[in-house]
């Protein structure tokens, strides 16, 4: 086992161990049975956390190694999905309550 | 490695980027699509997330993916040491079988949703919750041909840099679908049992 290949697996054991706890904390904060609004927080964070952490560790990105083209195209993505997920959630539900609609039976 | 392979190979991974980055705004819209559905209208008198999910069988998909994200983290890392094909095979073959695990009881998960009456015509959300979790799964499955097509060219060719370069953007595309499994176990499953 070369030094090299040492450093490599403890990156990825890292990253795997980092997600598996970042995974159990969320599946706690349930089976804890946290208050519904403090969970569905608790749960977000950790899991965007956890998305940045997977990035870091199995996709390798990283603000000083990766190419910078590759972390524009990167950024660029997450803005735009950013933009037109909140956006569909803002106006849709703001439609909800603007406009009357019976329940239906 | 010449200049201009190892510049072919950037352009290749770049592109890969630019797919997988496409896909993820994809997978936006299907989350996006599956919050505004999380309502009295969207539920449309149906069955509802909280009765139909349980925890157990999605912490055991979601420790079988993030296995097999490690798994798979392992036939990189054989690769890119000079391990030899077989150690690279042999990592690669338990991740096709943790990738296949997890469709298995995806498809159990659906079929017992079914059985009490929760089809995707059911409803706005079980259309909204079959259309995200089954894109979801559709990758799963074309990772799994991908996967059997690297070890048959690995068996044939050797790890030439080729086969390398594919087996780099494979690496990818598996890593990148336990990201987004990540918001379906949380805003999916846990969003719903919390």
């Amino acid at each position: 086992m070369t030094p090299e290949y040492k450093q490599d697996l403890k990156a990825y054991g890292l990253g795997f161990f980092g997600a598996l706890v970042l995974t159990a904390l969320a599946f706690a904060a349930v089976w804890a049975g946290l208050p519904r609004t403090l969970a569905l927080w608790v749960i977000g964070a950790l899991a965007i956390v956890q998305a940045f952490w997977q990035m870091r560790y199995f996709l390798h990105l990283s603000l000083r190694e990766t190419p910078k083209d590759r972390l524009w195209l990167v950024a660029f993505a997450l803005l735009v999905l950013a933009l037109m997920v909140l956006g569909t959630l803002w106006v849709l539900f703001n439609l909800q309550h603007m406009v009357p609609m019976q329940m239906p039976e | 490695m010449s200049a201009m392979t190892h510049t072919a190979e950037d352009r290749a991974l770049y592109g890969f980027w630019v797919f997988m980055m496409s896909d993820l705004i994809l997978f936006g819209l299907m989350f996006a699509t599956y919050g505004t559905m999380l309502t009295t209208w969207g539920f449309a008198s149906g069955p509802e997330p909280s009765e139909l999910f349980s925890m157990g069988p999605v912490a055991i998909e979601t420790a079988i993916l993030l296995v097999s994200s490690l798994t798979f983290g392992l036939a990189t890392l054989a690769l890119k040491h000079g391990q030899g094909r077989g150690v690279i095979a042999l990592w690669l073959v338990i991740t096709l079988a943790l990738g296949l695990g997890f469709l298995a009881m995806e498809l159990r998960d659906f079929a017992e949703m079914a059985a009490e009456g929760a089809v995707p015509q059911r409803s706005g959300w079980l259309s909204a919750f079959f259309g995200l979790v089954s894109l979801h799964g559709l990758h799963v499955a074309a990772g799994c041909v991908w996967i059997m097509v690297m070890l048959a060219q690995l068996a044939v060719f050797g790890p030439t840099l080729d086969v390398a370069s594919r087996l780099s953007r494979l690496g990818l595309f598996w890593h990148f679908l336990d990201v987004i499994w990540i918001g379906i176990f949380s805003v999916v499953y846990l969003g719903a049992l919390a």
